[in-house]
């Protein structure tokens, strides 16, 4: 062991199984940690006891409704690209008490309860998902309202992410400038080479933990080389889409989004005959909003005893796609599946703007992927453009 | 008490407020200031009417009235309306029962002498239509939104509460 | 008492709810009752402040929040009251509730109505059944500080008249200068006053177009009517003010259920101009 910590914005080398030795060190700081992990066909963060419990050597295979998962040769540590799991179940949970009501005798009291919180280490992370973070930070941590369990969660995150040199069919990170390279909100930065990591290092926490590995410094060249992994794979995709959807060796370009005053684009045109076409796709399943990682709707329940005299309040997640969710007295605001998808991806595209400063989208591609009937929202927005898709 | 009109009265009622002052004088030659007491029927439903009443303070009631409904009260007119759309597009028979509420006082005017002078004042004719027109228009929106019982909501919570106990 | 974790969380906390008592119940017409609440807390009771127009969440244990305008005067803050017509599960439990009876209270939320943007101005209060309620502090608000607005109107209209609320204020308000006219779809046999929809009573008003401010509340119907009436009359859109409803979970912006194009309406409204409505009001399902 060299010195006793990495400045922040120091490369170095280590080889892969010096993974280990990072979730060691993260496990003796009592974070919990999660990481990638095959479960049941398919990619999800899960506890990441050892770096072998990673789907080393798989690939994932997506498309609009579709999702597989394969062990290819040559593939490395992080070739697979993003599940269905994002950061967001994490940080908002689906499920969450927010209140604890005692009756007694008559006599209510209302308890706040403590934020619990194990600290937790996400190995793995994807620079669209870091965007996702971000966005989400925008949601819960604005004044005036603060959710403090979301706060006191994101202040005991620490995040390994890595640098995509892979991109999935449905993946355009590129369109919403949140990738594939990491920008910045990491501990620690992977860029997998054939035969190493370069690790960059973040945050001074994460200079502490990785000097633990068996490190040496990056050369100039590998630093190059490093930065380069993710930018030749950014110039690739944004070759779309006058580019095949595949390159030359069969690997995947992604889809692209034309971001081209899409604010306007899409509120005015509120009545736009696409919107009727789609709909009859739906199925109304939300799907969509379970998987993106920036969805932030709630409901809240009461969950009480027989008596009544034990309640808790407890905030659940939600989705816009239910003929509940604009369930007024009145009657219900949206009614039709088609005005449901409208409000989704209109809010998700456009309103998200005026109301957070940047785009709901990160460009993962989730919603293609998990939609059961593949419904395209790059394809979408391009029909009401009037674009050929 | 003198009956005549002053063009300031004039200008009170809506559908004549951009009339221009020379037809307006015409119109105060024709025009009678008229006083009712309250609960007076000025005329029933059916009735053959020749006056349009342009209603300068009070409240007139508008009624349909029914051998065992009785006489329902469908809207009210006040200041600045104007009462006999019917006479005043040149048809005769009333369409509903008219009584005052309050203490009233109109400008009354021969709906035949109106017409005449549309018809010598192409000018007029065309302005005066327009506003009668406006005047309907306006009526028969609140008519609708009257239909569409936009408080029926309020109502229908009320009878499951009536119910439920 | 409520038992808090530590009092500076507490504050910063939106899911934070305050007890309150129910002190007095009024029936005010058939499915609409006021309830009048004090806080447990004087503390709270001290920090309270709320403006016209703006809402608490009042909560049962077991049943739910339900979003609730304050309808009394912001300047007595002893007790607050809460005009509500039973409408789903929560309102209909709250109901059931007596004098003694506790509930939770989380508030105060959204946006207020414009009293000072409207100083110097004519001032048309347009409104429907229980919307008069979200008016009411408004209305005592332009009584206590009279002269710094013009003609004040109040147009006011419901179904039937065993449906008008606060029917005895009426001629305290004539008598403090409010204009008031009274007006239902459905007259009864003693009722002597107008028959016919608010936006008729707009209709009718003289207005100065330049210094007339609107603030509407009641069924979207009727206010898109009475804002029709005066935008013919050429008053500003900026001008003129509605209160919106959705549904609403949080109060705060997290749920996501009250959105409104852009806009939340628990934060970015209740309380919102024409001009920030207008793109919106006619869509279908929007």
């Amino acid at each position: 062991m060299k010195s006793s910590k990495l400045p922040v914005g120091s490369f170095v080398r280590i080889d892969k199984p010096q993974l280990q030795t990072i979730i060691e060190q993260l496990q003796a700081r009592g974070y919990r940690t999660v990481g990638p992990r095959l479960s049941e066909a398919a990619i999800v963060y899960d506890d990441l006891a050892a770096a072998d419990q990673l789907p080393i050597g798989y690939l994932d295979e997506q498309d609009g409704g579709k999702y597989r998962v394969q062990a290819a040769d040559g593939a490395g540590y992080f070739d697979y690209v993003v599940g269905p799991h994002s950061l967001k179940s994490y940080l908002f949970p689906p499920r969450e008490t927010l209140l604890q009501c005692e009756q007694n005798q008559g006599q209510w009291t209302m308890e706040l309860p403590t934020p619990t919180v194990q600290p937790l280490a996400v190995i793995g992370v994807r620079s669209c998902d870091l965007h996702a973070l971000e966005i989400q930070d925008r949601v819960f941590l604005r004044e005036p309202y603060v959710d403090p369990n979301y706060e006191a969660r994101r202040n005991a995150l620490f995040l390994v992410g890595v640098n995509c040199r892979r991109a999935a069919a449905t993946c355009f990170c590129h369109s919403m400038k949140t990738g594939p390279a990491l920008r910045a909100g990491y501990d620690l930065a992977l860029t997998e080479l054939a035969d190493r990591l370069v690790v960059e290092v973040g945050t001074e926490l994460g200079g502490q933990v990785v000097t633990h590995c068996d490190w040496s410094p990056c050369t100039m060249e590998e630093i190059n080389q490093a930065r380069d992994q993710p930018e030749t794979l950014r110039k690739a995709m944004q070759g779309r889409p006058a580019a095949a959807a595949e390159t030359g060796d069969g690997q995947p370009r992604g889809r692209w989004l034309d971001t081209n005053e899409i604010h306007d684009l899409l509120l005015n045109n509120l009545e736009h005959d696409r919107w009727e076409t789609v709909g009859h796709r739906c199925l109304a399943c939300g799907n969509c909003t379970m998987v993106c990682p920036t969805c932030f709707c709630s409901d809240v329940e009461e969950v009480s005893d027989l008596l009544g005299q034990h309640v808790r309040r407890e905030r659940i997640w939600a989705s816009c796609f239910t003929a509940d969710h604009s369930y007024m007295n009145s009657g219900t605001v949206r009614k039709a599946t088609t005005a449901r998808y409208r409000q989704w991806l209109t809010h998700k595209l456009a309103s998200w703007i005026d109301q957070f400063g940047v785009s709901g989208c990160t460009g993962c591609g989730r919603c293609i992927t998990w939609c059961p009937v593949g419904i395209d929202l790059t394809e979408e927005v391009a029909a009401i453009r009037g674009a050929d898709s | 008490m003198s009956d005549t009109v002053t063009l300031e009265q004039l200008r009170q009622i809506r559908c004549l407020q951009e009339i221009d002052e020379n037809f307006l004088g015409q119109i105060a030659a024709l025009a009678r200031l008229v006083e009712f007491p309250p609960g007076k029927v000025l005329y029933r439903e059916g009735q053959p009417l020749s006056n349009i009443y342009l209603i300068l303070s009070g409240s007139i009631s508008i009624e349909i009235c029914a051998a065992g409904i009785g006489c329902r009260r469908i809207m009210t007119v006040g200041p600045g309306d104007l009462l006999g759309i019917t006479p005043a597009v040149g048809h005769s028979l009333s369409t509903g029962t008219t009584r005052t509420l309050a203490p009233t006082q109109a400008i009354e005017l021969n709906a035949g002498q109106v017409l005449t002078l549309c018809e010598h004042n192409p000018r007029f004719g065309y302005e005066f239509m327009r506003e009668v027109a406006l005047a309907i228009a306006q009526r028969l929106n609140a008519t609708r939104l009257q239909l569409l019982d936009v408080f029926g909501g309020e109502q229908k919570s009320d009878s499951e509460e009536a119910t439920k106990s | 008492m409520t038992a808090v974790a530590s009092p500076s969380a507490n504050q910063a906390n939106p899911w934070n709810v305050h007890l309150a008592r129910i002190l007095g119940v009024k029936r005010e017409v058939p499915g609409i009752s006021t309830y009048e609440l004090a806080f447990e807390d004087p503390q709270v009771t001290q920090r309270f402040r709320f403006q016209p127009g703006q809402f608490n969440m009042l909560y049962l244990p077991g049943f739910g929040e339900s979003a609730i305008s304050i309808s009394s005067d912001p300047e007595r803050r002893e007790t607050l009251s809460h005009t509500i017509r039973v409408a789903g599960n929560v309102t209909r439990a709250l109901a059931r509730k007596k004098v003694g009876d506790q509930l939770g209270v989380r508030g105060p939320y959204g946006s207020a109505w414009p009293m000072s943007v409207c100083r110097g101005h004519d001032v048309v209060l347009a409104c429907g059944g229980v919307g008069l309620a979200p008016l009411r502090p408004a209305i005592y608000h332009l009584l206590n500080h009279r002269d710094d607005y013009g003609r004040v109107f109040l147009l006011y209209g419901a179904r039937t008249p065993s449906d008008l609320l606060y029917q005895e204020e009426f001629d305290t308000w004539r008598n403090g200068g409010l204009e008031v006219e009274v007006t239902v779809d459905l007259g009864a046999e003693d009722w002597r006053g107008h028959i016919g929809v608010v936006p008729i009573l707009f209709y009718r008003l003289r207005l100065n177009a330049a210094k007339t401010c609107v603030l509407t509340c009641g069924p979207e119907i009727m206010m898109r009517f009475v804002i029709f009436e005066a935008l013919a009359r050429k008053l500003r859109p900026d001008k003129i003010f509605m209160s919106m409803e959705r549904n609403m979970k949080c109060a705060v912006g997290f749920c996501g259920h009250c959105q409104l194009g852009p806009a939340f309406v628990c934060k970015d409204g209740p309380v919102f101009t024409y001009e920030q409505m207008a793109p919106y009001l006619h869509l279908d399902d929007f």
